[in-house]
């Protein structure tokens, strides 16, 4: 594969490349991409990492007898200065260090092949001091040191290299994380914004709401208002009649042995109104009811009105009838709820006109 | 010295600086089951797989200073343990074969391998991830993928490899692994899982 890949080439590769799954050219235009552009190493690396989870899909497998105990004598005999190949399979076999196929870019491979060119070097240097005797032998002393130092720098660029790569990727990291910051800054002025939005909105809706309230509250009285002002009306009404009352108009009530403590004033008005009042007359029950007569002289008892007694009230405003308006007596009985057209129950209250 | 509840990056550290055998012994405790699992599954022979298990932690042994800290300890290891055993299967120079183990797709079999009561992987997946969220995520991704995964990190096969080998089109197994490993990184990822879930 000679033509230099593209990003998005790159990037749709790196999950094969992780796996070691591309073809030998593949492989190389991925790492020659990847040694440029170190855009797609955190990719790569959380691709890595992913893979390395395909590790659990292993099916389990019983562990060798005795193959921790065996590693663990292996390491303390290297750590006595024993020396052995801990397998067979190691005999032979050049353990590199752990790169994986594909896993990381080989970038670090490069150097290798300037070694090669630094030993030519090398080998005309020992052939140019030849017959020199004793410098051959200070050259032939000095040459296992300058091949370590050689190799020592050569390592030291090696490392470099890997640092140069380590401090891209985290310097590429430190970018993102940067963004990430600012959006994350960006964020929550936009959350301190909304939230201050919807308190108002919240206040506000609780003004309207609290408005309606005090609303419906306000109808409410005004309601009440209207019926007391209704009833103040009438009693103020009442009142008047009973203050212009005189003494023709005024029928004293006394009490029989039905009620002895009670007792009661009839108020008589212009207009057939009246006003009763009485005092200690017991509130009857549901079936029953106290109802008023107007008594002519020889005349039947006139019905003159229901009278509804509670414990608040021992004044009720009257209109009688006309036909009641020439009267001798006045009397209340007990009747049943409904009243009766001619008394039927015992007189509770009974008075003459003067 | 008290290891076991080090973090693996902390008892990385004492093997490389300090050559404290005890936190080579705790390391290969988490993770020698799932080690040998991956081993014995690419290989397939027990006495190889054995051989290759003690390499690896021979090389954890002498290379722990070299762990660069991207990603987890026990990926690292993990990948260890998967270069040396393709290496071994090369060597052996044997074509690579996917092991008809039930992984072709059949999920019941897979379930059946992992839920053996009793079984190390049990224990060091329960420590490390909940079952839940493992069995989740792999029945979230579907059989046809999971088989070219597991044919591309357990059996070293390229992508052309496993398109000739299910006669499948090239660009569908390039696509399924993509995918494959795309899903697998955002079920993780939304289950909450982080490098360090993985000991």
């Amino acid at each position: 594969m000679s033509v230099e890949l593209t990003y998005d080439q790159v990037e749709e590769m790196l999950p094969a490349y992780v796996l070691g799954a591309l073809e030998p050219e593949e492989i190389q235009a991925i790492e020659a991409y990847l040694g440029k552009h170190q855009s797609l190493l955190v990719t790569l690396e959380v691709i890595d990492q992913a893979a390395g989870l395909l590790a659990y899909l292993a099916p389990p497998a019983p562990l060798p007898a005795n193959a921790r105990e065996r590693l663990l004598e292996q390491v303390r005999a290297g750590q006595a200065g024993k020396s052995a190949p801990a397998t067979e399979l190691e005999a032979g076999v050049d353990h590199a260090a752990p790169v994986p196929t594909a896993a990381r870019p080989r970038i670090s491979q490069k150097p290798m092949a300037g070694s090669a060119g630094i030993g030519r070097r090398l080998l005309g240097m020992r052939t140019a001091l030849r017959g020199v005797s004793g410098w051959a032998v200070a050259a032939g002393l000095a040459l296992p040191s300058v091949v370590a130092f050689l190799l020592i720098g050569l390592y030291a660029l090696q490392l470099r290299t890997q640092l140069d790569l380590l401090q891209t990727r985290h310097d590429a990291l430190q970018t993102q994380v940067l963004g990430l910051q600012a959006a994350n800054e960006q964020l929550q002025q936009t959350n301190e914004v909304l939230q201050k939005l919807l308190l108002e909105d919240q206040g506000r809706v609780a003004l309207i709401d609290h408005a309606a309230r005090l609303q419906a509250a306000n109808e409410q009285l005004q309601r009440t208002n209207e019926v007391l002002q209704l009833q103040l009306q009438q009693e103020r009404s009442q009142l008047a009649l009973i203050a212009h009352a005189s003494g023709d108009r005024t029928v004293l009530l006394a009490g029989t042995e039905a009620a002895p403590g009670a007792s009661g004033v009839l108020y008589l008005g212009d207009e057939d109104r009246g006003v009763l009042v009485l005092r200690d007359l017991a509130p009857l029950p549901s079936q029953q009811t106290y109802q008023l007569w107007l008594i002519p002289a020889d005349e039947a008892p006139i019905p003159a009105g229901l009278l509804a007694i509670d414990a608040q009230s021992n004044w009720l405003g009257l209109q009688l009838p006309p036909e009641g308006r020439v009267f001798a007596a006045v009397a209340v009985s007990v009747e049943p709820a409904g009243g009766s057209l001619a008394p039927t129950g015992a007189i509770v209250l009974l008075g003459t006109k003067s | 010295m008290q290891v076991s509840q080090d973090s693996d990056e902390t008892i990385l550290h004492l093997i490389a600086a300090q050559r404290d055998p005890k936190a080579l012994e705790t390391l290969y405790d988490r993770h020698s089951q799932t080690v040998y699992n991956v081993i014995h599954r690419i290989v397939h022979d027990p006495a190889i797989a054995d051989d290759v298990l003690q390499e690896t932690f021979s090389k954890v042994w002498q290379k722990a200073g070299e762990f660069s800290g991207q990603g987890s300890v026990a990926g690292w290891i993990f990948r260890i343990a998967r270069n040396k055993s393709l290496d071994q299967l090369r060597r052996q120079k044997a074509r690579p074969q996917p092991v008809a183990s039930g992984f072709a797709g059949d999920k019941q079999a897979l379930w059946g391998g992992l839920a053996t009561a009793g079984t190390e992987v049990e224990q060091v997946i329960e420590l490390h991830m909940s079952n839940h969220h493992l069995r989740e995520a792999l029945a979230q991704i579907p059989a046809e993928q999971r088989h070219c995964l597991e044919m591309a990190y357990f059996d070293g096969m390229t992508q052309k490899q496993i398109a000739e080998y299910t006669q499948t089109p090239l660009g569908t197994v390039k696509t399924r692994l993509r995918t494959g490993l795309e899903r697998l990184e955002r079920i993780f990822r939304a289950a909450g899982y982080r490098d360090e879930d993985i000991k």
